[in-house]
């Protein structure tokens, strides 16, 4: 059985008398071990999406069922990491890792264990000098890293990743594509990655769900046939990439908008 | 460090200049002396009170007051303005109670105050308290209802569940601006010190006004006045670099 299995899942809101629908007819399966892109343009309800993953909110129709177990609340098991970190600002480094450990559902863990797990995924992302530091002594790029190692400790089986490096500048960016590609195949996560930008779903994913907007749905669901390491700049990875690129071409207002 | 010595020295400047227009009014003026006191007449008065003592014991007796009314206004305000924050829907039906409560004068349940809890200490603290009440409440609950919503996810993300919230997330989240409120209500609440000490009391920086004035002593009157005002500026400063402070250590603009 897949891990995460979306069942025509539909997402509407309303916002006085009119509706809005964020998505609709979502079918998708994603397997344990699996790195999922969700690529799309602003407005087609990819955030939405995982969001009603991670289970902050509720899909109005359908349904969302994670290792058999319909999602209805968040949980420490599947972790999201977000665009602007979400990291507590009065904490610091080493006590914005320890936070999810204070709350440990199964087993509380003492002082020293939370601290010594901390210090392992802080060390992970290679930010040990920096673990009495506060997040706004630290770069953009640092930050998400410290929101990374604070996921992995309460080591859950999936990450949600919601355009988690749609804040930094390109050369921080392919750095930390290299690191979080490393990061899930050692540890050995489900990834589910939301993002806009069609290189960066080329590189990370094992599997890129593409979506259209208004309403958000499925436009197509591709393998990505390329292996270990990548090139960015191979000639199949540039022709993969460029496969990825023709299926948003096929309507051209869409293709207008995400150039913008 | 420049800055600070830049704003000392403004300081001086003004209330030298301050000094120096009361005296030449008063020299043009041909006032009463009785009825306008030179800035001598109120620095002799102050001198006076100084040294029998009585000043620093009326100052004493208004700052324990203070201090009492304030620090409890601000502990049950911030804890039920959490708690109303993360409440919505009961703060809709508090919540007209409250701006019904919040325009009424400290001083207008000053009867009623020393009604119930008679006269001494209590009175003055109780107006100290309503005054700071309100506003510290009030920007509580906008504190919490401003909050980043990501800190909520992220909360609900690592199974970080009330009350625990409360106290780890959401009061750290908003203390930036609860911090801004408590701010504003010092000045408020002194404010409403003196006038407090007026009633009911016979100590502290209010009533030493009201006796000077029934001793007709407007040498002493002035002294008092200027006394509070002195004071007023003093933990307005000490509160501002607080906040400065706090500022810095939630990663805001450091300067």
């Amino acid at each position: 059985m897949s891990l995460i299995q979306v069942e025509n899942a539909t997402m509407e809101f309303r916002r006085a008398d009119a509706r809005f629908t964020a998505f609709e007819n979502i079918s998708l399966t994603i397997e344990r071990g699996e790195f999922v892109c969700v690529l799309g343009a602003s407005g087609c309800g990819k955030s939405t999406l995982l969001n009603a993953l991670a289970g902050f909110l509720r899909v109005t129709r359908g349904r969302v069922v994670i290792a058999g177990q319909e999602v209805t609340a968040p949980s420490s098991k599947y972790v999201t990491i977000f665009q602007n970190y979400g990291l507590l600002p009065w904490r610091n480094v080493q006590k914005n890792v320890e936070l999810g450990l204070e709350h440990s559902k199964t087993r509380r863990l003492t002082r020293a264990e939370r601290r010594e797990r901390a210090e392992k995924y802080i060390e992970l992302v290679g930010l040990s000098a920096f673990k009495r530091s506060y997040p706004r002594q630290l770069s953009g790029g640092m930050q998400q890293r410290v929101a990374i190692a604070r996921a992995l400790a309460v080591e859950p089986e999936i990450l949600f990743m919601d355009e988690p490096f749609g804040a930094l500048d390109a050369i921080t960016r392919s750095k930390l594509q290299d690191d979080v590609r490393a990061l899930s195949q050692v540890e050995r996560k489900t990834v589910v990655f939301v993002t806009h930008d069609i290189t960066e779903a080329v590189y990370l994913a094992d599997k890129i769900v593409i979506l259209t907007p208004n309403p958000g749905r499925i436009k197509a669901i591709v393998e990505v046939p390329l292996r270990g390491v990548r090139d960015r700049v191979a000639k199949e990875f540039i022709a993969f990439q460029n496969t990825v690129f023709d299926l948003f071409h096929r309507e051209p207002d869409e293709l207008v908008e995400y150039m913008i | 460090m420049k800055k600070t010595l830049l704003g000392v020295r403004n300081v001086i400047v003004s209330f030298a200049a301050l000094i120096l227009v009361w005296q030449l009014v008063f020299i043009v003026g041909q006032f009463n002396e009785a009825l306008f006191p030179a800035p001598t007449t109120a620095f002799k008065a102050l001198v006076e009170t100084l040294q029998d003592g009585s000043l620093l014991e009326n100052i004493a007796a208004s700052l324990k007051r203070f201090a009492i009314g304030y620090a409890s206004a601000v502990v049950v305000a911030v804890a039920l303005g959490l708690v109303l924050g993360v409440l919505p829907r009961v703060f809709q039906f508090v919540n007209p109670i409250v701006q019904l409560l919040r325009p009424i004068s400290p001083m207008a349940w000053a009867p009623f105050i020393v009604l119930w809890v008679g006269i001494g200490d209590a009175p003055a603290t109780i107006v100290v308290f309503i005054a700071a009440f309100f506003p510290v409440l009030l920007s509580t609950v906008s504190a919490v209802a401003n909050i980043d919503p990501i800190y909520f996810k992220v909360a609900r993300n690592f199974g970080v569940s009330q009350p625990y919230a409360l106290w780890k997330i959401i009061f750290p989240a908003a203390f930036p601006q609860i911090a801004n409120g408590i701010h504003l209500a010092l000045g408020t609440a002194w404010v409403f010190l003196a006038a407090g000490e007026m009633n009911g009391v016979q100590s502290g920086l209010g009533y030493m006004v009201v006796d000077a004035r029934n001793n007709l002593r407007t040498d002493v009157l002035l002294a008092a006045i200027l006394t509070i005002g002195a004071i007023g500026l003093a933990l307005d400063a000490a509160i501002k670099f607080v906040d400065r402070q706090i500022v810095k250590a939630w990663g805001g603009d450091e300067q």
